[in-house]
């Protein structure tokens, strides 16, 4: 239990937000638009919790932010219009060419 | 080949069986692909559910691709309107194929395509103007005769590229001179 959220939890969000990503591949989404389209999976999803669960897979790598042009300064963009698109390893994750004991529910 | 990673989750949900169902009677965008709204289990969504966003993604993402792709592929440094475009609309027609909104911001497109197409004119006009003067250096070079300080005449191109950057001619630059000194 983290955060009131079981394992298998996390791990299914961050799951399919890496599918959902690989499925627009190499097209990047705003942080925004992306829990919005898990909301339909996940009703109960929360935006704090989505926030770390993005941070958490931009560090790990599978994840890469984008940042547009119109973004004056990268630092103080909101986290909901943010983009992000799947890296190369995120693909191979999704693809399930390696493997990931965290992300394995 | 392998199955893709987050099935596994699903069908482990499935095969403990659905709990509560949540009964919100919300749908979103995916549901209405699968025609029929479905209950909605407390531990996540069912395998249908999962299936049917990955689905709508699928489709949205070739549409997208299709679409916009060039606009997503080309380099950043060389295309800077169309990646900005790119980003503009890429939310409003993810939203729209998703099935989350029902009409797509028509007036914002257009005028983000307006601005796209004079873009591309101005920079079309820019290449032919540097296309131009790299040939003509190009035969300069080529013709291997150094600035000897002697006037020689202006070919018939530059007046062309002088009337393309600045909308006149050199003639009208040389009456106007000619009608100054007579003024004088």
């Amino acid at each position: 239990m983290a955060n009131g959220r079981t394992a298998r939890e996390i791990k299914s969000i961050r799951n399919e937000a890496v599918v959902a990503l690989k499925m627009l591949y190499p097209t990047a989404l705003p942080a925004e638009q992306l829990m919005r389209s898990l909301l339909g999976l996940f009703p109960a999803l929360e935006w704090e919790y989505f926030r770390r669960d993005l941070a958490y897979l931009c560090e790990k790598g599978y994840l890469q932010r984008v940042v547009a042009e119109r973004e004056a300064d990268e630092r103080l963009t909101p986290w909901r219009q943010r983009w992000f698109r799947l890296t190369s390893r995120g693909v191979e994750l999704a693809d399930h060419l390696i493997d990931d004991p965290a992300m394995n529910p | 080949m392998s199955r893709q990673r987050s099935e596994e989750p699903v069908e482990a949900q499935e095969a403990q069986g659905p709990t509560a169902a949540r009964g919100d009677g919300k749908s979103t965008g995916c549901e209405a692909h699968t025609g029929r709204e479905e209950k909605r289990s407390r531990r996540g969504p069912t395998l249908k559910q999962t299936q049917a966003h990955r689905a709508c993604l699928k489709l949205v993402g070739a549409v997208l691709n299709d679409a916009l792709g060039a606009l997503n592929q080309a380099p950043r440094e060389g295309d800077r309107v169309g990646q900005g475009a790119y980003y503009c609309v890429l939310c409003d027609l993810f939203d729209a194929l998703r099935g989350a909104v029902n009409a797509l911001p028509l007036a914002k497109i257009t005028r983000v395509s307006k601005i796209i197409a004079e873009q591309r004119r101005a920079e079309t006009a820019s290449r032919r103007v540097d296309l131009a003067v790299r040939l003509a250096a190009l035969a300069q070079k080529g013709k291997g005769a150094a600035y000897d300080g002697t006037l020689r005449p202006v070919p018939g191109y530059f007046d062309e590229m002088v009337r393309q950057i600045y909308g006149v001619g050199l003639d009208a630059g040389a009456a106007g001179d000619g009608e100054k000194l007579n003024d004088e």
